[in-house]
């Protein structure tokens, strides 16, 4: 059990690590993602263009983050979850790892 | 690959809803399906929607200097077949388009045709072919999941190239314009959710062969 609580806080913690260093990596090298440079690729291609929706509010590039770790963070506890009652149904003997280089 | 929101003229964004919604409707009927005839696997098609919802949320940056994201949608198709996935992209995509505003309501059926259509129906077949090659579980999983991804981003390419063509080259060279952003991104990052869906096919394995056996595609 304390193997397990240890491996859910090394993810969550991981998959924290993982989302500010993102952040601070495309901001000090000037890093855009590829969705906005399609989307301005776009607006060069038919710079008369407009488009007919938009989204209900522009999140901030700290909150857009924020938001992101928040997916993150219910995959990881989806996938944990799953997982360990994976584990928990299958017995020890059922484990195997033959068939993988069938 | 999410093209935002409003940036398909109505007519294409009306177009690829229609071309997605069969295969929406198709994943969810094969969805209740498959946990009626196999209870067991439920566990597992969760597990494959957390790792697809985890996955899809990791920005990583490039060598291109851009950043982009995997789609994780290589290991479900590997694991249950193309069709539930395209019910599992839909729910991700959907939470990304209300909550993140990433992709968008209007261009959520091109979104959908490009992650949760083509690129499990492309893993799903290189899978299949390379299994009948004879190739090992792992590493056709891996490049099954990998070209899955780069598959996802060049049908993206198109779909805007379709809705944008060169004023000069045509839809040819706009596509290649599109290609050049997403693929050179995309080209390290379809390699690591090769390498990380492989590892995830190899823990499943050894933990829930009897559920895999049961339904799956994999042997």
């Amino acid at each position: 059990m304390k193997k397990t609580g240890l491996i859910i806080v090394c993810l969550l913690v991981g998959q924290l690590v993982w989302t500010a260093t993102t952040k601070v990596l495309e901001s000090r090298f000037d890093i855009s993602g590829s969705d906005e440079q399609a989307m301005a690729l776009v607006q060069e291609i038919d710079p008369s263009y407009t488009p007919w929706a938009l989204p209900a509010y522009e999140p901030t590039a700290l909150m857009e983050t924020i938001l992101f770790g928040i997916q993150a963070f219910i995959g990881v506890i989806i996938l944990i979850y799953c997982t360990l009652r994976l584990r928990a149904q299958v017995s020890p003997e059922t484990r195997t790892n033959s068939n993988l280089k069938k | 690959m999410h093209i935002m929101e409003g940036f398909l003229p109505l007519a294409h964004a009306a177009g690829w809803t229609a071309a997605s919604a069969p295969f929406v409707v198709q994943g969810g009927r094969r969805l209740v399906q498959q946990i009626r005839q196999y209870p067991e696997i439920r566990l597992l098609v969760g597990a494959a929607g957390g790792f697809m919802f985890l996955f899809s949320a990791l920005k990583i940056p490039s060598v291109a200097g851009s950043s982009s994201h995997p789609t994780g949608a290589g290991l479900g198709a590997v694991l249950f077949g193309p069709p539930i996935m395209a019910l599992l992209g839909t729910v991700v995509l959907l939470f990304q388009a209300l909550f993140l505003v990433h992709g968008g309501l209007t261009t959520l059926g091109a979104n959908v045709f490009s992650m949760a259509v083509v690129g499990p129906w492309i893993a799903w077949v290189i899978f299949s072919l390379l299994r009948k090659a004879g190739m090992g579980v792992l590493p056709a999983g891996g490049i099954a999941a990998a070209l899955g991804d780069l598959s996802t981003y060049l049908t993206t390419s198109l779909q805007l190239a379709l809705a944008f063509p060169d004023p000069v080259t045509g839809i040819p060279g706009s596509m290649l314009k599109f290609v050049s952003i997403y693929g050179i991104t995309q080209l390290p990052l379809a390699f690591i959710e090769g390498v990380v869906t492989a590892s995830v096919i190899r823990m499943i394995y050894q933990h829930c062969q009897g559920e895999i056996r049961s339904f799956s595609h994999t042997d």
